[in-house]
């Protein structure tokens, strides 16, 4: 499962979200690749613990977290994601439940490419994952990778 | 009349100590104030030492330097008079003023160089609990009548005078607290910092409150602190100001005050909790629901298509209660940013705003011109959008809806109001209109959430005002409101 093309990464512990999310990107489905928590989600990302075989030289073009994740939550992963040369560039969006204005700022301030509020309605929400998968996926042109060697830092 | 004595042999005998036990402070001067001796008496009294003091001048350590002219006087008094007695104010090494008698007596040596032999005594608690005496005669029913600790300050920083409720609060009885420096009722650590800022009120002094901004503590005679609030303003007497201080104990304020506190912190993450938790199982109900009828496709039966449908109502329902509860709490938290506003822009905006929700009604707007008040503009839209979509709303049954928005009342506290031709509601249930879940009607007839006005009503409590309706059943249904001044956001809403 790990070896085929993975493009989206989907940080998601509920799954009932899980499953609505993956219904509404349809067509994109098999592109897509979902972990539980924050510390799966950063296993995949560094290829480590039951990613340790998972070429770094592929990244998906967007990750997509959850603000509330077991283990490590969205905002740490965020952060862990930021600080490190090799997984700076890769456009996070935050896809979570919270409109809180303190979380939006949290998620920008820690380098959030989108913060998306999940809507309670599920025709407004199916249309909003749609267009999320379309825009990360076909319309926006993902980041060079960044290596540690040319980084330098 | 001075009478010229053998000096050595004077110095001798006082020096033999047998005296000095009578004598308590006892020290020479020159006219000029120059100290030529210095007993272990006047050691004790005033901290200096006499190999300190012997051959400096007296208006150098203990003649305190507000008082040096007066001294310069009565020196030169006691030389022409032969001897004098007195009562003053004489400074310690440590910068402590104390009330001292003095007996003084000019004597001349064998040169006829004249001498002044000075004796003094500390009587300064004795002075105090005296003057008491006199003070209270004359203020004792005014301090007693007062609900506060009142406690009376002289320049020096000493207590002329206190109330039973003072007594009380700090647990020393009046004997105990005359004459003694009011920093006895602070605790140690702030003593320096009361001391710089009780001699900076008596070069100024005028009616204010202690500490604005600072967490006042009072300390009771068992050592135990509290938390006080004090009042300051100078009391004349005479030729001299004294401090009157109200000290209030707020130790009751202050614990309500932490239960609040905590209170609104655990709301704020039920509130957090709400916004995070309780959507996505809302959301989960509504797109299972829906899936699952597009999976049943055209063929769905009439039953369980209904069921799905009431299932997702329920759903949408619960999502938009969950949407304008969290809207209520995020405004009763919300701090006012009041400025000066035009109501009529807001209102035409609001109208703009609103017109998707009309579409193919025949609606008659009347807008009467609108003061420019003081009110946060956001919020002030908030109140409108929700006046405005129940007038709407309330009149859809109408050929023809009319909504008049206008103004009633003096510029100084008009009352602005919202009226429709809609179906009213009974006066009889008008005092449940504003509060939160309350519906005067079925869900069926007229969907909503019932916090609205709720939220309207928190919004207009924040500034300050009032609401109010008037209604008639099938009649239509009228919203007024005030706004007040500014500053007075949190006088009538504790949330």
């Amino acid at each position: 499962m790990t070896d085929a093309r993975v493009d989206l990464l989907l940080a998601e512990d509920n799954p009932s979200d899980t499953e609505l999310i993956l219904e509404s990107l349809s067509g994109l489905r098999e592109r897509v690749f979902t972990v539980e928590d924050g510390v799966e989600a950063l296993d995949f990302l560094f290829s480590r613990g039951r990613f340790a075989g998972r070429a770094q030289s592929s990244m998906p073009r967007v990750v997509m977290l959850d603000v509330k994740l077991p283990k490590i939550g969205g905002f740490e992963v965020l952060r862990a994601l930021r600080a490190d040369p090799r997984t700076r560039r890769i456009p996070v969006v935050m896809l979570t439940s919270s409109n809180l204005e303190r979380d939006v700022a949290r998620g920008y301030e820690l380098g959030a490419n989108s913060y998306v509020q999940k809507p309670v309605d599920f025709d407004r929400f199916r249309e909003t994952v749609r267009l999320l998968g379309l825009y990360w996926l076909s319309i926006n042109e993902p980041p060079p990778l960044s290596t540690p060697r040319a980084e330098g830092t | 009349m001075t009478e010229p004595i053998d000096d050595r042999s004077l110095i001798r005998d006082l020096a033999s100590g047998m005296t000095e036990a009578f004598l308590g402070a006892l020290f020479a001067v020159r006219p000029d104030g120059t100290i030529i001796y210095w007993n272990s008496g006047a050691e004790s009294l005033f901290g200096y030492s006499a190999a300190e003091v012997v051959g400096t001048s007296v208006f150098e350590t203990i003649v305190p330097p507000e008082h040096v002219e007066d001294k310069r006087r009565w020196l030169a008094a006691a030389l022409d008079g032969g001897s004098a007695l007195y009562e003053t104010v004489r400074r310690r090494k440590d910068g402590l003023r104390i009330w001292v008698d003095i007996s003084v007596k000019a004597v001349r040596d064998n040169d006829g160089k004249a001498y002044l032999l000075l004796n003094e005594r500390d009587v300064t608690r004795v002075k105090y609990q005296r003057d008491a005496t006199v003070l209270q005669t004359r203020f004792r029913e005014v301090l007693e009548a007062a609900p506060d600790a009142i406690v009376l300050v002289d320049s020096l920083g000493r207590i002329t005078l206190v109330n039973s409720e003072a007594e009380r609060l700090f647990g020393y009885t009046r004997g105990e607290l005359l004459g003694q420096l009011v920093e006895e009722l602070v605790p140690t650590r702030f003593h320096a910092q009361h001391r710089a800022h009780r001699t900076k009120y008596f070069a100024e002094p005028q009616t204010r409150p202690m500490g604005i901004g600072l967490e006042l503590s009072g300390r009771r005679k068992d050592g135990t602190e509290f938390p006080v609030e004090i009042s300051l303003s100078p009391l004349s007497i005479e030729t001299s100001v004294l401090a009157m201080a109200a000290i209030r104990d707020v130790s009751a304020r202050k614990k309500i005050e932490e239960a609040l506190k905590s209170a609104n912190h655990e709301l704020e993450a039920f509130t957090y909790s709400v916004s995070h938790d309780l959507r996505a199982p809302i959301r989960q109900i509504d797109g299972f629901a829906r899936i699952l009828s597009e999976q049943l496709g055209p063929n769905i039966d009439e039953k369980s298509a209904h069921y799905l449908r009431r299932i997702q109502e329920g759903a949408g329902h619960m999502g938009r209660l969950v949407d304008d509860l969290l809207n209520l709490a995020r405004i009763g938290r919300q701090d006012l940013k009041p400025r000066l506003v035009g109501l009529t822009a807001i209102v035409n905006e609001t109208v703009v705003d609103l017109q998707s929700e009309v579409v193919g009604r025949d609606i008659q707007w009347q807008i009467d011109p609108l003061p420019t008040v003081y009110c946060d503009p956001g919020l002030m839209k908030v109140v409108f959008t929700n006046l405005l979509s129940n007038a709407l709303k309330y009149s859809r049954p109408r050929a023809v809806s009319v909504v008049h928005v206008g103004c009633n009342g003096d510029r100084a506290e008009p009352t602005i109001y919202v009226r429709d031709n809609g179906v009213g509601f009974d006066m009889a249930y008008a005092d449940k209109l504003f509060g939160v879940f309350q519906r005067l009607h079925r869900v069926e007839d007229f969907e909503g959430t019932g916090v609205g006005l709720a939220t309207v009503q928190r919004i207009i409590h924040k500034h300050g005002g009032r609401i109010w309706a008037e209604a008639t059943r099938d009649q239509g249904a009228a919203f007024y409101f005030t706004l007040n001044a500014p500053g007075a956001e949190h006088a009538t809403e504790g949330a």
